[in-house]
């Protein structure tokens, strides 16, 4: 059993036990964030980030979400345990997401019978998530869910001032100054592993401190001093709040995390910052392994957000100079990213495109490695009996209902394909809960385009159901990483059409080499293309010689380079040595 | 507050111990009695006043627990008071800064105009910072520029985007032509609601309109440039929306069942 601090207790005995004295919790000055604030009334933020960028939610509410007293919400009857073998950190993936990472993070888990697995959930705020969407699996021993931006309601919390130490505040501003100057000075990660050290409720860094004390608004106004852009003093304000609030509940998760061997995270961002966390505090192996690039996937949504606000006047204002406070957020996931790096005792990618982008990103090169996503090739094989004879004129997506599948496209194209050939059919199987309002629009097109008769939405489906009665898997997607579905495709013997998006080139046409000489198992078009999408979709349908051609390829790649007892292979290598690290 | 009520109660029965016919008596047995009800009364006390202490004060706890337990034992009665009387004022001085506390009013900083920006672009230069020569920072920058130009302009730019190697680039591109469609969809609904009332759309020509001058060709190419090029003709009257609403009134009549020959003309012309 883990040694707990008195402090540690106390916190622990006040999550615990509702009548534990609180008074000298709510002994906290408001001076920033009162009804009477003079900041308040005029504050003009809106919007705070969610994975987790969370759009809609005021200063007000975020004000009293900081500072409320609990740090996070658990739903019930969820597995604990005090140990696990590896810890594996998710953030807005499994189990309440469903796609590709929850996907793989299910057929991890599943994989190592042998080990006993333990999961924190990750998630912005409770009713951005439903119910679960994977049974948990029986060596899924703990399960722990929490939310970086809940507690929306209001707060008992009464005003008395903070004082904060002046070391731990000066430590605090040189991490700063490091951070802007020079992002891979070595002192970044130690400073910010020392601070997290003190960012208990007791602890010199507490949330009060750096909500409530002076010494914290005297840095904030210094800051926006120095390197602000924007005049907005209000937007700077929340937006280092906002930014900041995260890292004392990732704290609090992580002081309460069962004891683990090996820390497993998914992604950088929050999950790999509290994967650094749990590596300072337990000195235990961390492994990263990252399907999309989450700094470029934030930086690509920071750079078309338009909840970030742009207070430049007309003469200030240069079209040609990203905004302030984009460039805040940027460099923050890029912050975050980096430190993940190289905490990180093994970074995975997916494909070498990714490792080198992670090599870009800050990541230490002899640390990283790639392992391909591997699918159960004898479960889809034996769908391949199943199929009738011909070429099924049915085109399939699988995928959620989302832009960054860009649906319409594949909708657009459907419209040239019943052109030419009116009895195909277009099935879109994948949930559309996730943007109800992007659903709203392809349902809308469909019907536009006159395509209700053969473009239809079947929902979440199992792909054993599906698989033999397809003829193409088709992916419109605009970003992708190593798309499971086409490989699920391959080992049902059905080629693919799709987007040139992450290694999905090399899943069609083969590495150089002898994956190369097996030939194309589908084809690849540009993105948003629905024209080439269908001219290639019709190609592959019209011709059954090409079509069995491609399939037989498919078949013969998924069996030689992307089996899922390769997959395991690797990571159980991962593993053991992790394990024996710490023997 | 039912700690404070404890310590009153060790302060007294401290008290009444040393008052007591306890300290005059000469046994051995009404020493240690005396002691051991002394003792036991700064057990109370000390108790009883940590729970007071600030929290700060508590992360040492059986240090400071044993610290005031010290201070109350060696100075009988006297140092009970002190420590009471001490955690009592600091208590109500607390309790009195929750009461009576007044929210700050705090000043904002000035903003200084800064020269941090040094280089500007024209929109000449955009297409020429955006090649795959550049450094993608400055790539990104040039395609967010876009997003101040007319989308005549930068929709054939970020079209030409869509093929980029640069995945960022790619993706970025797609995001804004994306929003622009958005834009376009909303439009195109709100007027097909406008029109519904007096004039039935034709679901051929609705398709066409959506699709762009061809079924399955893209909207985001073809729809802007259309609807900007299309003029109404003079005296053209929608009804309910007055005459000569330009592209609105145009676009209304693309819906129609029977378009406006002059939109219908430039419809078959393209844009």
């Amino acid at each position: 059993m883990r040694s707990r601090s008195p402090c540690s207790w106390a916190s622990h005995r006040r999550r615990c036990c509702p009548t534990w004295p609180s008074w000298h919790l709510n002994s906290v000055l408001l001076p920033l964030c009162t009804p009477t604030c003079k900041i308040w009334p005029s504050c003009r933020w809106r919007h705070a980030p969610r994975p987790l960028l969370i759009f809609g939610q005021d200063a007000t509410a975020f004000c009293a979400s900081v500072t409320a007293a609990s740090s996070s919400t658990s739903r019930p009857a969820l597995p604990t345990a005090d140990s696990v073998d590896v810890l594996l950190l998710l953030e807005g993936t499994f189990p309440y997401v469903a796609g590709g990472v929850s996907s793989w993070v299910n057929q991890i888990i599943r994989g190592f019978p042998e080990l006993r697995f333990g999961a924190i959930f990750i998630g912005s705020r409770p009713q951005d998530y439903g119910d679960m969407r994977y049974a948990l699996p029986d060596n899924l021993v703990h399960l722990e869910v929490t939310y970086l931006y809940d507690d929306l309601g209001g707060s008992d919390i009464r005003p008395t001032k903070v004082k904060a130490d002046k070391t731990v505040m000066a430590e605090v501003k040189d991490l700063h100054d490091l951070l802007h100057a020079n992002m891979a000075h070595p002192d970044c990660g130690r400073l910010f592993a020392s601070l997290m050290d003190q960012a208990h409720p007791c602890g010199a860094l507490s949330r009060e401190t750096f909500l409530h004390s002076e010494a914290a608004w005297k840095q904030i106004k210094d800051g926006y001093r120095r390197y602000s852009t924007d005049p907005s003093f209000v937007d700077y304000f929340w937006t280092i709040r906002i930014m900041h609030a995260p890292f004392w509940r990732l704290r609090a998760v992580a002081e309460r995390c069962p004891q683990a061997r090996i820390y497993h995270s998914i992604s950088t961002g929050y999950a790999g910052i509290l994967g650094v966390l749990l590596k300072h505090r337990n000195q235990r192996p961390f492994i990263l392994s990252e399907h999309g690039i989450y700094v470029k996937e934030r930086k690509i949504d920071l750079y078309q957000a338009q909840w970030i606000k742009d207070n430049r006047t007309v003469f200030e204002h240069d079209p040609s100079q990203v905004s302030y406070y984009r460039q805040l957020w940027i460099r923050f996931f890029e912050h975050l990213g980096y430190l993940t790096y190289q905490a990180s005792d093994h970074i995975v990618a997916l494909y070498e495109a990714n490792r080198q982008r992670q090599l870009i990103d800050g990541a230490p090169s002899e640390r990283t490695s790639n392992i391909p996503n591997g699918v159960d090739v004898e479960r889809f094989g034996a769908l391949r009996s199943q199929r009738s004879e011909g070429v099924p004129p049915v085109l399939c997506l699988i995928g959620r209902v989302v832009p960054i599948k860009d649906i319409k496209t594949f909708v657009r194209a459907m419209r040239i394909v019943v052109d030419r050939m009116p009895h195909a059919e277009a099935w879109i199987a994948g949930p559309e809960d996730e943007d109800p309002s992007y659903a709203a629009e392809c349902h809308d097109l469909v019907e536009r385009l006159e395509l209700q008769a053969s473009v239809k939405f079947l929902g979440f489906q199992k792909l054993t159901d599906i698989l033999p009665k397809v003829g193409l898997v088709v992916l419109s997607s605009i970003s992708e990483a190593l798309p499971l579905v086409i490989l699920e495709g391959y080992a049902a013997g059905v080629p693919t059409v799709s987007t040139d998006v992450g290694s999905c080139r090399q899943l069609v046409y083969g590495l150089p080499g002898a994956d190369e000489a097996i030939g194309a198992s589908g084809r690849i078009v540009r993105i948003a293309d629905p024209e080439a999408l269908a001219q290639a979709s019709l190609e592959l349908l019209s011709d059954p010689v090409v079509w069995k051609q491609t399939s037989d390829a498919g078949i013969a790649r998924v069996e030689k380079y992307y089996a899922q007892h390769m997959l395991f292979d690797r990571y159980r290598a991962l593993y053991e040595q992790g394990f024996a690290w710490q023997a | 507050m039912k700690g404070v009520y404890w310590a009153w109660g060790a302060v007294l029965g401290d008290l009444a111990v040393f008052m007591g016919p306890l300290p005059h008596a000469t046994s051995d047995a009404a020493f240690v009695q005396l002691w051991l009800l002394h003792a036991g009364s700064c057990a109370i006390l000390a108790t009883s006043s940590l729970v007071l202490m600030p929290s700060k004060n508590r992360a040492t706890l059986h240090w400071t627990w044993l610290l005031l337990f010290c201070f109350a034992a060696i100075a009988p009665v006297l140092g009970s008071l002190c420590i009471l009387l001490i955690s009592y004022t600091t208590l109500r001085q607390a309790l009195d800064v929750h009461n009576h506390a007044k929210p700050q009013t705090v000043a904002l900083p000035e903003f200084e105009a800064r020269s941090q920006q040094t280089s500007r672009a024209g929109q000449g230069a955009i297409r020429s910072r955006l090649t795959a020569q550049v450094p993608s920072n400055v790539r990104m920058q040039s395609l967010l520029t876009l997003q101040a130009v007319p989308s005549r302009v930068a929709n054939p730019i970020l079209e030409s985007l869509l093929g980029d190697e640069t995945d960022d680039v790619r993706l970025i591109a797609f995001g804004m032509l994306d929003a622009e469609e958005k834009k376009l969809s909303v439009h195109i609904h709100q007027e097909q609601k406008n029109l519904k009332p007096h004039c039935p759309v034709g679901r051929g020509t609705t398709a066409c309109a959506i699709g762009g001058t061809a079924p399955g060709a893209d909207l985001r190419r073809t729809g802007p440039r259309w609807i900007e090029n299309a003029q109404p003709e003079p005296g053209l009257e929608i009804p309910g929306h007055g005459v000569g609403h330009g592209r609105a009134a145009c676009l209304r009549h693309l819906f129609s069942e029977r378009p406006h020959p002059a939109c219908a003309r430039r419809n078959t012309a393209g844009p």
